[in-house]
């Protein structure tokens, strides 16, 4: 069974197609990593598996249930956590209302004594956020914000995290315990789909890879051969890469 | 083409209904459709371009009224004199309620405006003795019917005519530019509040013609027309319609006339039937009449265009060593700020920083995620008003002014998380900042004057080109907001760029690129200064893209500068390594 299965997806904005006929398939237990240019429909392929956007085509199943077309909190009851891209955090409420409002996706684990541990779990990932639990969201730097959004997400106990460009804003400290906090992520056994700019980053967090141009998957395999591909090399690992090699 | 035979359609109905019928019922009708064709034509400026409601347009209406009124019942004037001052006198209330009114915005301005409606219609009932108190004003001379109902329509025609071209000029995209996001129009040197200002006043013209034409309808008027329930039939019609389309006002002026009049003997229910009609504009006409009709806005079809050409040149032409000439040592910045503070809430976002930018020089501002960059932007750009013992930018102070004034004074920016102005296309959002404030003529542009359409011809060159020198040539046409994150950035800093700023400031342009954009961005700003371009202040956290371009770097640590120097030297810094980098970059 397998924790993504995405087959024929095709979604458009108005009358342009943006992804055309996508599959792809993410394993319990793996990081799988998309790579590629900006309006290639990395974004749109994240939402439209969120339920944030409508297929035109296609099917989409987690563990073996079809979740085509539903509704985005529908979605997220199931398992499924969108990080999205630029963060959207509740700007007027606390850090610490943000994390718990992440739990309300939650399937079990609502009592007290489980969301204070989990609190304190996401928290230990994320130090940088204990000391300013109390003030407004919209009070926090861009990256600390991206470190809540992350937090965020994984008070809902997904089976499946979509990350959206994690390390946007980052700085280069933090892009590494990014980077490092999704390692440990997938140690605690969540799934990740990460969709990355940071490609050099991510394909060696990642188990498998999808290259996604113009809408289509134009190449798909392990992170290792991915890596090794001239033409992803030239694309996208090049040598600007973003933060300095640790 | 199907847009242009509505019209045709539309104009040839209204020109038949005289000549099928005598029935001066029928006339009336139409007239009415004519007269709330036009206050809607100008509310649609105010609500649908610039995004501000108000629901006191029956005040400017009565205004307009009670004006042509006056001048044709008691001074015996024409009618076209009497209609001239009913324009004139409204133009000069609407700018000035305009201007204690649109100090708020929003919600705020709603209530504002329903005051003033309010105020408008006491004072129509109790100061007899000029506007004939309840009873209202008798005896106004009026032209016949049929004479009358040509006047309407041309007006009406012509309203709706003066609100295209005004869509279509610099005007209308600065009014869309302030509706979606009035900081970035702030930031590019327009003045939300002069624009708002500017597209009530239209508002308020257009609602005082009607009114005067009003009065020529009927031959009297009184306090019952003018009240709070006509406001909001103002503001119904144009949603239901169809907000910021130019055929908007017409649809929905036909729609909640007509309707009411099919069912007169349900008269008691008309406040019924208009609340049912305004749920169902929101459930399943969200885009109004004209907006079903169109089908949602074509985008056109332009193939994606190659995010990544195979043949990218990663080639650097420009060497750091070629900075820091001889007289360079003696020349002043291009902008100097010493002893910046600011504090929320007592805690210190930045704590007595200095800043000094040379011309033409690329100068980074480096830190950990919560140092302060984006705040000293903000201050940098008048958005946060700091302590700060000097700002000059040129030599000229810039403590304490307004974004648009220092924008205007040749600072640009773009946004952490871009702020493009939705609703307008990717060309027209560099067109924005091309014009900046020089928006040209508000008549002209209402006019659509053959000035003001060859200023724009050069406008729109303009923007083009810059599109293409961020490789966003391709995309001119489409909706900004359907733009990728990343290219945001891009047309941000077209925009910017299309203010000819002295100083251009870059809030994390590389982020959300691939490292092939992230290497025409170094390419672009590279060339920029070989051209002798805007200096650029450059927030990143890619740094070996900051290592590669940057002519100065400053750190910020907990909002104080803990270095501050060559690139060479920052890289090194115990302080630097050890809040930031983690290890040398």
């Amino acid at each position: 069974m397998s924790a993504l299965t995405v087959s024929g997806l095709r979604v458009s904005y108005g009358a342009v197609a943006v992804l055309h006929d996508v599959a792809l398939e993410v394993r319990p237990g793996e990081i799988v990593s998309v790579i590629g240019g900006n309006g290639a429909g990395k974004t749109t392929l994240l939402k439209t598996i969120a339920g944030v956007l409508r297929p035109t085509a296609g099917r989409i199943s987690t563990d073996g249930l079809d979740i085509t077309g539903r509704p985005s909190w529908w979605v997220a009851r199931h398992g499924i956590a969108l990080v999205p891209e630029g963060r959207g955090v509740f700007g007027d409420q606390s850090v610490r209302d943000n994390l718990r409002l992440g739990a309300l996706a939650r399937a079990s684990g609502r009592d007290a004594g489980t969301l204070r541990s989990d609190l304190d779990a996401a928290l230990a990932l994320f130090p940088a956020l204990v000391e300013k639990l109390e003030l407004p969201a919209a009070s926090l730097s861009g990256g600390q914000q991206q470190m809540l959004a992350v937090a965020r997400g994984l008070m809902a106990r997904p089976r499946l995290m979509l990350l959206d460009e994690p390390s946007l804003g980052l700085a280069p400290m933090l892009v590494r315990e990014i980077f490092v906090a999704i390692q440990r992520l997938r140690e605690q056994g969540v799934t990740i789909l990460l969709v990355e700019q940071m490609a050099a980053q991510a394909l060696a967090l990642a188990d498998r890879a999808f290259v996604l141009e113009r809408g289509r998957i134009t190449l798909e395999g392990s992170a290792e051969a991915v890596r090794r591909d001239p033409a992803v090399i030239e694309a996208y690992l090049g040598r600007r890469s973003g933060a300095p090699p640790s | 083409m199907r847009e242009r035979l509505g019209w045709i359609a539309l104009a040839a109905a209204a020109a038949v209904v005289p000549l099928l019928t005598s029935n001066t019922y029928y006339l009336y009708v139409v007239i009415s459709v004519g007269l709330l064709t036009i206050v809607t034509a100008g509310l649609n400026v105010l609500v649908g371009f610039t995004g501000q409601t108000s629901l006191g347009h029956a005040g400017l209406y009565a205004f307009g009224a009670y004006t042509a009124a006056l001048c044709a019942a008691r001074a015996g004037l024409p009618e076209w004199v009497a209609i001239a001052a009913a324009l004139a006198v409204t133009s000069v209330v609407g700018a000035a309620v305009a201007a204690a009114a649109l100090r708020v915005s929003g919600p705020y301005l709603a209530m504002v405006t329903i005051a003033f409606g309010l105020i408008v219609e006491g004072v129509l009932i109790e100061w007899g003795s000029v506007t004939g108190g309840p009873g209202g004003i008798f005896n106004i001379p009026k032209p016949a019917l049929r004479t009358h109902y040509w006047t309407v329509m041309v007006v009406a025609a012509l309203a709706l005519w003066l609100t295209a071209n005004l869509r279509r000029s610099a005007w209308g995209r600065a009014c869309l530019a302030v509706k979606s996001s009035d900081v970035a129009a702030e930031s590019l040197g327009l003045s939300a509040y002069y624009v708002r200002i500017a597209a009530f006043t239209v508002s308020a013209a257009f609602a005082g013609v009607a009114g005067a034409l009003f009065t020529f309808l009927n031959g009297y008027i009184s306090p019952d027309s003018f009240t709070l329930h006509s406001s909001i039939l103002f503001l119904l019609a144009l949603l239901f319609g169809g907000l910021g389309r130019i055929a908007g006002p017409v649809a929905g002026s036909i729609a909640l006339t007509i309707l009411p009049e099919l069912l007169t003997r349900l008269l008691d229910y008309r406040l019924i039937l208009y609340g049912s009609l305004l749920l169902l504009s929101i459930y399943w006409l969200p885009e109004g009449i004209v907006g079903a009709l169109s089908g949602g806005r074509k985008v056109r079809a332009d193939p994606h265009p190659s995010p990544l050409p195979g043949g990218e040149r990663g080639v650097r032409t420009f060497a750091p060593q070629g900075r820091g000439k001889g007289e360079g040592q003696f020349e002043r910045g291009l902008l100097i700020a010493h002893g910046l503070t600011l504090t929320f809430g007592g805690v210190a976002a930045l704590a007595d920083v200095n800043l000094e930018v040379r011309r033409s020089s690329i100068h980074a501002v480096i830190g950990p995620n919560g140092a302060g960059k984006t705040s000293l932007l903000n201050v940098l750009s008048g958005f946060y008003a700091p302590r700060a013992e000097t700002i000059e930018l040129n030599g000229v102070s810039i403590v304490g002014l307004r974004p648009y004034a220092i924008a205007r004074l040749g600072i640009a920016r773009t946004f952490q998380t871009a702020q493009v102005f939705s609703g307008l296309s990717v060309r027209d959002n560099v067109a924005v900042g091309v014009a900046g404030r020089r928006l040209g003529s508000l008549l002209m542009a209402l006019l659509g004057a053959p000035a003001s359409r060859s200023r724009e011809i050069a406008l729109q060159s303009r923007a083009r080109t810059l599109l293409e020198s961020v490789a966003l040539g391709s995309h001119g046409d489409e909706p900004a907001d359907a733009l990728a994150a990343g290219l945001r950035r891009k047309l941000e800093i077209a925009r910017a760029l299309a203010t000819d700023p002295l100083l251009l400031m870059l809030d994390e342009p590389a982020a959300g690129l691939s490292p092939a954009e992230i290497a025409a961005l170094d390419e672009q700003l590279v060339e920029l200064r070989a051209r002798g371009g805007p200096a650029v202040v450059l927030v990143e956290h890619h740094m070996d893209l900051v290592m590669a371009v940057s002519d100065r770097i400053t750190v910020l640590d907990y909002g104080r500068v803990i270095a501050d120097g060559a690139p060479e030297g920052v890289r090194r810094d115990p302080a630097v390594i050890e809040a930031y980098l983690g290890v040398t970059a």
